[in-house]
């Protein structure tokens, strides 16, 4: 759009080359792209002790590999613009980790799998079922519904919803209410009255999966 | 001590391209986003700028007709950038499709990193291909040196970082007590458990053995430590194949064990010496692409041969000129409705190539990308390519037009075209 639209004048000389307009809008726009991502990524920073220490870290990384030779020698090669985007985007990507919300600062987000300590209890999960009129009943796999929402997106979220069951009923009660409709497009020949929801806790102690399932109702909405 | 990618070439950055963007177009095919629709969109808080939308422009975005739009989008874009097409605006519309479905699907709650090397792959291509676009007057890059270097070694810096990123935020915040306690037997467990499409049970089986469990515990000792060093696995070029077997070993782990599919593990490639192999090979005696010099199509697609064969490898020869009459004398013209030996002939070591398989010997000559698509068209037997060929070549005038001429090399090109 900016090339077809924007008139290439001749603004001024610098050295003997021309810098147009165009020229200078183009990188008015990826300066002000840049600009808006680190700031956004520079509000949702709060950098405690620890990210201090990640950050050095990293730091300390990055300069190892820095002092490679050939490292320098391929930066060096490389035309500015392309050494300003790969310093940019390696910015944006340590301030995205080091930023506390990765919700605010996605794509740019933090690393942190399997980093917290977990003491080992017995694990819950969710079990929806959908209940026909005539009382059969229907495992519903949420991810299998939708399946965009594949890796758990749905139960993570899912969990946070149903322990602010309270503050949350109409959000609940909704989504509930549209995974039984989904569930009912996607399986013509199944016809549901009702959604409910169980908590299956594992008992780990016993050390055996197969005396597993203390299972406790937590939820229902009727369909129709 | 060298530098993976350091000695990278345009051929490299082709083959990252179309994995990265190929993978995308494919999860966008397969993948319904239009089914999100259906969710509440109280339930939905979808992350990065779409957070800063109001409730209406977010219910709007979630309509079925503008998530199946950006599907679309999607498709066309990643297909149009991983084959090099309509560069670089293919790509930063490829890239902007990839951020704006992945905050989409994302929506609903948790973010998890197994697709986001491959969001931040994108969005590292795309940057390169914009800065390109910046920086171009008159059809030509403004700078010196090859670029290609620092762009696969920043998507190789981006995809070993995402790993020791990781491994440096577990260490500092639980320190080894945490890694060597029971915490990742607890997330095999959690992660087994739940329903999704690939059950394997795995974490079931480590909690209830001891000896499992120990070799879980010790298993996540070592991979931590593989993480931490990943970027080693840029310097040493031996010591690369232990950090790719040993992340094969950890994603198929957790594969097992906790039932997920790291994406991300595709992009291990960038871990190999992708610059070499990717290269153009060379011939002792140049292949000669020899083409109708006054077909429309022919000459089209021997200007693009040219312009993507950098590394110079091939020579051209119209089927019109002397070199032809003098090589391709024997060859038999009368299989050939216009009493010519075909629209491409490649001679390539001494032999010559017809048809199809000249087409897609000039691709492998070429290197990078071109021998992926010329090994994925194998696939297709010779006699179904060789009959779309035919046809092509024989409507070939009539709806490319025909030349009055023999294409006529401009300055620059006549040392690589032959007479």
């Amino acid at each position: 759009l900016l090339t077809s639209t924007v008139p290439t004048i001749s603004l001024l000389h610098q050295g003997g080359e021309e810098v147009h307009v165009e020229q200078f809008l183009k990188r008015f726009v990826a300066a002000a792209a840049f600009a808006g991502c680190a700031a956004g990524l520079g509000l949702a920073i709060r950098l405690g002790p620890r990210g201090v220490v990640e950050l050095l870290l990293i730091a300390g990384s990055i300069g190892a590999l820095l002092a490679v030779r050939s490292a320098w020698r391929a930066i060096e090669a490389a035309p500015m613009a392309h050494r300003i985007v790969a310093g940019g985007l390696l910015l944006l990507f340590v301030a995205g980790h080091v930023a506390e919300a990765s919700t605010k600062t996605f794509p740019f987000v933090a690393w942190r799998m399997f980093g917290g300590r977990r003491a080992v209890s017995d694990p819950r999960y969710y079990r929806i079922e959908g209940v026909a009129p005539s009382g059969e009943r229907y495992r519903i796999p949420p991810e299998r519904v939708w399946p965009p929402l594949r890796d758990f997106r749905f139960t993570d979220s899912y969990q946070l919803i149903a322990d602010r069951q309270s503050q949350l009923d109409g959000v609940h009660r909704d989504l509930l209410v549209a995974l039984g409709r989904a569930y009912m497009r996607r399986n013509p020949g199944r016809r549901l009255a009702r959604v409910e929801v169980f908590e299956d806790t594992v008992a780990l102690a016993a050390h055996d999966r197969h005396a597993r399932a203390k299972r406790e109702f937590i939820y229902g909405v009727d369909l129709e | 001590m060298r530098l993976l990618h350091s000695d990278g070439t345009e051929s490299g950055v082709g083959i990252v391209r179309l994995l990265v963007f190929g993978v995308w177009a494919v999860i966008f095919c397969l993948d319904p986003i239009q089914q999100l629709a259906e969710l509440p969109v109280a339930a939905l808080n979808p992350p990065g700028l779409y957070m800063f939308l109001p409730r209406a422009a977010v219910e709007f975005l979630f309509s079925e007709p503008v998530l199946w739009s950006l599907r679309v989008a999607g498709v066309g874009s990643c297909f149009a950038a991983a084959l090099g097409v309509f560069s670089p605006w293919s790509i930063v519309a490829a890239a902007a499709a990839v951020c704006l479905v992945q905050s989409v699907e994302r929506a609903l709650g948790s973010i998890n990193h197994s697709e986001i090397v491959f969001v931040l792959s994108a969005i590292v291509l795309a940057g390169f291909a914009g800065a390109d676009w910046l920086t171009r007057r008159g059809g030509k890059r403004v700078g010196a040196g090859d670029g290609a270097s620092l762009v696969l070694m920043t998507l190789a810096v981006v995809f070993v970082f995402s790993y020791q990123f990781v491994a440096i935020h577990r260490i500092v915040s639980s320190g080894l007590p945490g890694i060597l306690n029971d915490s990742i037997v607890f997330y095999m467990v959690r992660h087994t458990g739940r329903d999704t499409f690939w059950v394997s049970g795995g974490g079931w089986y480590i909690y209830e053995s001891e000896t499992l469990r120990m070799v879980a515990r010790w298993g996540f000792l070592g991979t931590t430590l593989v993480e931490l060093t990943l970027p080693f696995g840029l310097l040493l070029r031996r010591g690369r194949w232990f950090y790719v077997a040993a992340l094969t070993l950890f994603h198929v782990g957790t594969f097992l064990t906790m039932n997920t599919v790291f994406l991300q593990m595709i992009l291990v490639v960038l871990l190999l010496d992708i610059s070499r192999w990717a290269a153009p090979r060379a011939a002792v005696t140049p292949p000669v692409v020899f083409f109708d010099g006054i077909c429309g199509l022919c000459a089209g697609f021997v200007e693009c041969v040219f312009l993507w064969d950098q590394a110079g490898v091939l020579r051209f020869a119209p089927l019109q000129g002397e070199t032809a009459a003098l090589k391709l004398a024997d060859v038999d013209r009368g299989s050939s409705r216009t009493g010519e030996p075909g629209s491409i002939v490649l001679e390539d070591e001494g032999a010559l190539y017809r048809k199809s398989e000249a087409v897609l010997r000039i691709w492998s000559r070429l290197g990078g990308e071109f021998r992926i698509y010329a090994f994925a068209a194998r696939i297709i037997p010779r006699a179904i390519r060789d009959a779309v060929y035919d046809l092509v070549a024989a409507h070939r005038y009539g709806v490319f037009g025909r030349r009055n001429g023999c294409y006529l090399p401009v300055a620059g090109e006549r040392e690589r075209f032959l007479p």
